[in-house]
């Protein structure tokens, strides 16, 4: 889930280009083709649902069954076999609430006597007791051994008459909440859902690149050559082998053009056979003149042209790559207490935010690195030899045995994620032209985004069905098969010999950047970005939502939920602020809302905990949207304010860089905080920090804009 | 492919072999087993025969009771010598010290040294001196632990009714029962109540006297004493229905660590050993001994994994003091035919 600037800046071009005829076709067809999947497998999902329903409701009512008879089995036995009385028999209370908490989908146990009222009872609702006697009057114990069910208020309820030697003494009732078997279905419900967004998610990366491969590029090819064609100049024939209907249309075009070269050819020779012939040095001058004139109207040549590979191309492989990444999101901090040794070095708590940090440690520098061997290596090789960096540490995760290990295989993944992310940012600098940067960016950030959607919900899902080691192995298949995606899709890309990377090693180019209040004042709302991001989503939400009782599925789907809002939110605020040119407001108002939102599980007393912390993830995605593409428009000024001292991309890399301290930094605060408080206090801290950076980020802010105000009034 | 058919001739003749093998097992002489008992046979040694013949080891018993006098030992200790059992077999602490005595005795000639030994019925083995620790005896000797955790009786005690004071009427001459009071002062607190030691006031020869029993139940009564324990005190195998009676006519529950104040008296609960369960338990050692060959100081103490929680319902029914529903579900429950 590191995002990059380059989010931004995306998203602000991709709206850019209108759509032209094919792209119109293409979306068409995206949308067509979703729609029926999805229409499909909420066709199905809901009679798979309808059946789940009516094969629950019995089922529930079967434990109610089983409890209640042998509760009863054993109430009869204290009465009839030990001779206690009914009504002293003792420790009923805690000897229903034993069975109820081994029984978590039965609501209510109580005794009932016709004569005396309820007995004993445990958790039941004041509603249900009244219901109860009313029941009992009108109709008075039922026969030996019998139950009988019926639905009071919202409960199942399931009543046992109980006889000693054979006269009935009370009835006991078991109660299913009809309320809990709407809860459980709703979980159900909500599985469903992941599952179909992230089929969804897969299906449209897969036609995606089934699309620019093979649909897109070649129309876009046969466009230029017809577009050039209508210049009169044929210069170009299509390398292209596809056994489809394109292949043939090329084939056919491929032949065309040669039939027009001979043709031309032929006409030409002729020409000039009809000027050789010529006595009158006139006429053959006119000729000439002719053939010349041919010769600039008519291009041909017999140079085939290669389909040039494309930015969006590495979208499939680093797609996978991130999804296989997210996969861990929704449970590490859970899964890296299991392996804090008994007398750990540290505090527990810095102990579980030790791998996330030093796995942003090692990705961190693997970017700094890798600059470097990009240009030598190339980005195909950079970005498999990522992927192998990335199998060996979840394979060695999946083994590992001691907290160490864990560190070590980690660090690799992170060495992994750095050498990838460098390899996609450099193959889409080289693969896109000034025109279609947006549109080569947009791809990259797609899959970040695609990746932030399935990762979390279906890593959570495997997790908890397979096994939170077990995931990391599907995370090492899938990050196979990115590799392989890459090595088919990005291959023979060779090293190039221009140095993208730029060097960060002076400190001019920082001291004219940090001299300016604006760049602080982004910085400042950057990093309490990136902290709330690390801290808040990928360290306390799991460890918080997994001690209130939820599932990694639970805490998978409430992480995708930031994802969610994320994908949908961002591209339209960025549309809303440059249309209103107001960058700055927006991420106040971002930091003002994911500031208060974290400040928010305050609240838990009043509309429960587990709603407290997802109000908090939404209002954290909310704010993020209105930050992230606004603080990019405002780099981009400031880039373009420095461009005579500062070469553009040093700008941006310092920008990065400090960026990315908030990422690290964020797990061990969360740690420290945790240490000493409660997680509803650390999360309202983090909360209160993101407050007081805005504030900072205003203050600078207006500091720059000060000194102009008061030029201008003098 | 070869040793594929040898495979498949092995597993097909395999389970052919096993009766036959047994058959050999059952034809080889018996064990001599040696046992020296306190005070007669109990459901331990029909537990301890059980396992034995279950398990078609092949066995001649003899039988010797100390009839509760430890100077009857010496005379055993002669003929044990004389028959040189395979093994010896002990009943209770006074009989495993009178015939083995303890590790570090300065007079280890009078005692069996040599011959495997294992008890059963010794309330604590390491702090009477017949055992180094639990897991490793040191000598020839091993056993069955049968007392059930402290804190375990203390947490069954508490769940029968939150009890706030609980006393220990003792026979302080008894040095297994010393133990155990020093044992229940640092548990008892610990379980969350308040612990009142009564040593039972000793007669002109020295020895407890059971005509102080009702006077200091009254005395305990009165000094807001709700629950009466019994520990492992052969003093209660003579006296515990007497002692049982004027606790159940004062009002007072009693709760035993050992299955004879509960199954034959008028305790109102124990949380106990089963003794046919620590006899077969005993077989067990014994097996491995006999047969497996383990030699008993390298054979850690057995101790039973599961108790079981006993309850007189005709006590609790005179003391109107029925069980919680949670113990209903868990106990024994038994009528000790108290009128």
């Amino acid at each position: 889930m590191i995002q990059n600037s380059e989010t931004a800046r995306a998203i602000n071009q991709d709206r850019s280009p209108a759509p032209t005829p094919q792209k119109g076709f293409y979306i068409r067809l995206l949308l067509l083709g979703s729609a029926i999947m999805l229409l499909s497998q909420v066709i199905i999902s809901w009679f798979a649902l309808d059946r789940f329903e009516q094969a629950l409701i019995p089922q529930l009512n079967q434990k109610a069954v089983a409890v209640g008879t042998a509760l009863g089995s054993q109430i009869t036995y204290a009465s009839q076999e030990l001779g206690i009385p009914i009504n002293e028999l003792i420790g009923v209370n805690d000897f229903f609430q034993s069975t109820l908490d081994s029984n978590p989908d039965l609501q209510y146990l109580a005794i009932v006597d016709l004569n005396e009222g309820v007995l004993f009872q445990y958790n039941t609702p004041q509603g249900v007791i009244n219901s109860l006697m009313g029941e009992m009057q009108k109709q008075p114990y039922g026969s030996q051994g019998s139950h009988f069910t019926e639905e009071i208020a919202e409960y199942l309820d399931s009543r046992f008459p109980i006889y000693v030697n054979g006269n009935p003494v009370a009835d006991l009732h078991v109660g299913v909440s009809t309320e809990n078997i709407r809860r459980q279905l709703f979980t159900i419900v909500f599985e469903i859902i992941a599952v179909i967004m992230v089929s969804m998610v897969v299906t449209i990366e897969i036609l995606n690149l089934f699309m620019s491969r093979n649909i897109l590029a070649p129309t876009a090819h046969i466009h230029r050559v017809f577009e050039s064609g209508s210049r009169g100049k044929f210069t170009s024939r299509l390398a292209m082998r596809v056994r489809n209907e394109f292949g043939i249309m090329v084939s056919s075009l491929n032949r065309l053009l040669y039939e027009l070269e001979q043709r031309y050819q032929d006409f030409h020779f002729e020409l000039r056979e009809l000027r050789d012939a010529q006595i009158d040095p006139r006429i053959s001058q006119k000729i000439s003149i002719i053939i010349d004139q041919t010769n600039n109207r008519f291009g041909f040549s017999d140079r085939f042209s290669i389909l040039e590979k494309t930015a969006t191309q590495i979208r499939m492989p680093f797609f996978l790559f991130i999804f296989s990444e997210e996969m861990s999101r929704s449970f590490f901090p859970l899964f890296v207490v299991g392996f804090i040794p008994p007398n750990p070095a540290l505090s527990y708590e810095l102990m579980i935010s030790m791998p996330i940090t030093l796995f942003m440690v090692a990705t961190f520098l693997a970017t700094l690195v890798a600059g470097k061997w990009t240009c030598r290596v190339g980005c195909s090789r950079l970005f498999i030899l990522g992927i192998a960096f990335a199998f060996v540490g979840y394979c060695g995760t999946f083994l590992a045995d001691s907290y160490a290990e864990l560190i070590l295989w980690r660090c690799l993944n992170g060495v992994g994620y750095g050498l990838i992310f460098n390899a996609c940012e450099t193959w889409i600098a080289l693969h896109s032209k000034e025109s279609n940067r947006g549109h080569g960016a947009s791809a990259y950030v797609g899959a970040i985004f695609a990746g932030y959607i399935c990762g979390p919900s279906l890593g959570g899902m495997l997790a908890e069905y397979v096994g939170q080691d077990t995931t990391f192995l599907i995370s090492a298949g899938l990050a196979i098969v990115s590799g392989f995606a890459a090595y088919r899709l990005l291959a023979s890309d060779p090293p190039f010999h221009q140095d993208l990377s730029p060097s960060l090693t002076g400190l001019e180019p920082w001291k004219v950047l940090f001299g300016n209040s604006r760049f602080v004042s982004i910085v400042f709302t950057a990093i309490a970005t990136r902290t709330t991001l690390s801290a808040f989503l990928f360290f306390l939400i799991p460890l918080y939502l997994n001690e209130l009782g939820h599932t990694t599925i639970e805490i998978g789907q409430m992480m995708m939920l930031y994802g969610g809002i994320i994908v949908i939110g961002t591209p339209g605020i960025s549309r809303l602020c440059d249309r209103i040119r107001r960058y700055f407001p927006a991420t106040v108002a971002g930091a003002i809302i994911s500031g208060v939102g974290l400040l928010f599980v305050l609240t838990s007393g009043l509309i429960g905990e587990s709603r407290a912390v997802l109000v908090s993830i939404v209002a954290v995605g909310l704010g993020h949207c209105l930050i992230l593409a606004p603080q990019y428009a405002i780099m981009q000024k400031i880039v373009y304010e420095h461009r005579e001292q500062i070469e553009r991309s040093v700008s941006i890399s310092i920008y990065r860089f400090v960026d990315r301290i908030g990422l690290i930094i964020g797990p061990i605060l969360a740690a420290l905080l945790i240490q000493t408080t409660s997680y509803t206090n650390a999360i309202a801290a983090i909360g209160l920090i993101v407050l007081v950076a805005m504030a900072f980020s205003v203050t600078f802010a207006n500091r720059q804009r000060s000194p102009v105000k008061s030029a201008v009034k003098a | 492919m070869k040793y594929l058919h040898h495979i498949l001739l092995t597993l097909l003749l395999g389970p052919l072999l096993v009766p036959l093998a047994v058959n050999a097992q059952s034809e080889q002489e018996p064990f001599e087993i040696f046992a020296v008992l306190w005070r007669g046979e109990t459901a331990v040694e029909e537990g301890f025969r059980d396992y034995l013949d279950q398990n078609n080891i092949p066995y001649n018993m003899t039988i010797r009771s100390l009839n509760l006098n430890r100077d009857n030992a010496p005379a055993l200790v002669e003929e044990i010598r004389f028959t040189k059992p395979d093994l010896v077999y002990t009943w209770g602490t006074g009989s495993t010290l009178g015939i083995v005595g303890s590790h570090d005795s300065d007079t280890p000639e009078k005692y069996i040294r040599d011959i495997p030994t294992i008890f059963v019925l010794v309330a604590y083995p390491k702090m009477a001196g017949i055992v180094e620790s639990y897991e490793s005896t040191g000598r020839a000797v091993s056993g069955v632990v049968f007392l059930t955790p402290l804190d375990a009786q203390m947490n069954a005690i508490r769940a029968y009714r939150p009890f706030r004071k609980l006393a220990s009427i003792y026979d302080s001459t008894s040095s297994n029962v010393r133990i155990n009071v020093e044992l229940l002062k640092e548990a008892v607190p610990n379980g969350g109540m308040e612990f009142v030691p009564i040593p039972i006031d000793l007669d002109e020869n020295g020895k407890s006297d059971p005509n102080s029993l009702q006077r200091l139940v009254r005395e305990a009564k009165s000094q807001g004493v709700d629950v009466l324990y019994i520990g492992p005190d052969s003093f209660f195998a003579r006296h515990g229905d007497l002692f049982n009676k004027i606790a159940i006519e004062e009002g007072m529950p009693t709760f035993a660590s050992t299955e004879f104040p509960v199954k034959q008296s008028h305790s109102l609960f124990g949380l106990i050993s089963d003794y046919y369960t620590v006899g077969k338990l005993a077989g067990l050692q014994a097996e491995k001994i006999l047969v497996e060959g383990i030699p008993p100081e390298n054979l850690p103490l057995a101790q039973l994994e599961r108790h079981k929680l006993w309850i007189n319902v005709d006590v609790a029914r005179a003391l109107n003091l029925y069980p919680p529903m949670n113990m209903v579900s868990i106990a024994d429950f038994n009528d000790s035919g108290y009128e």
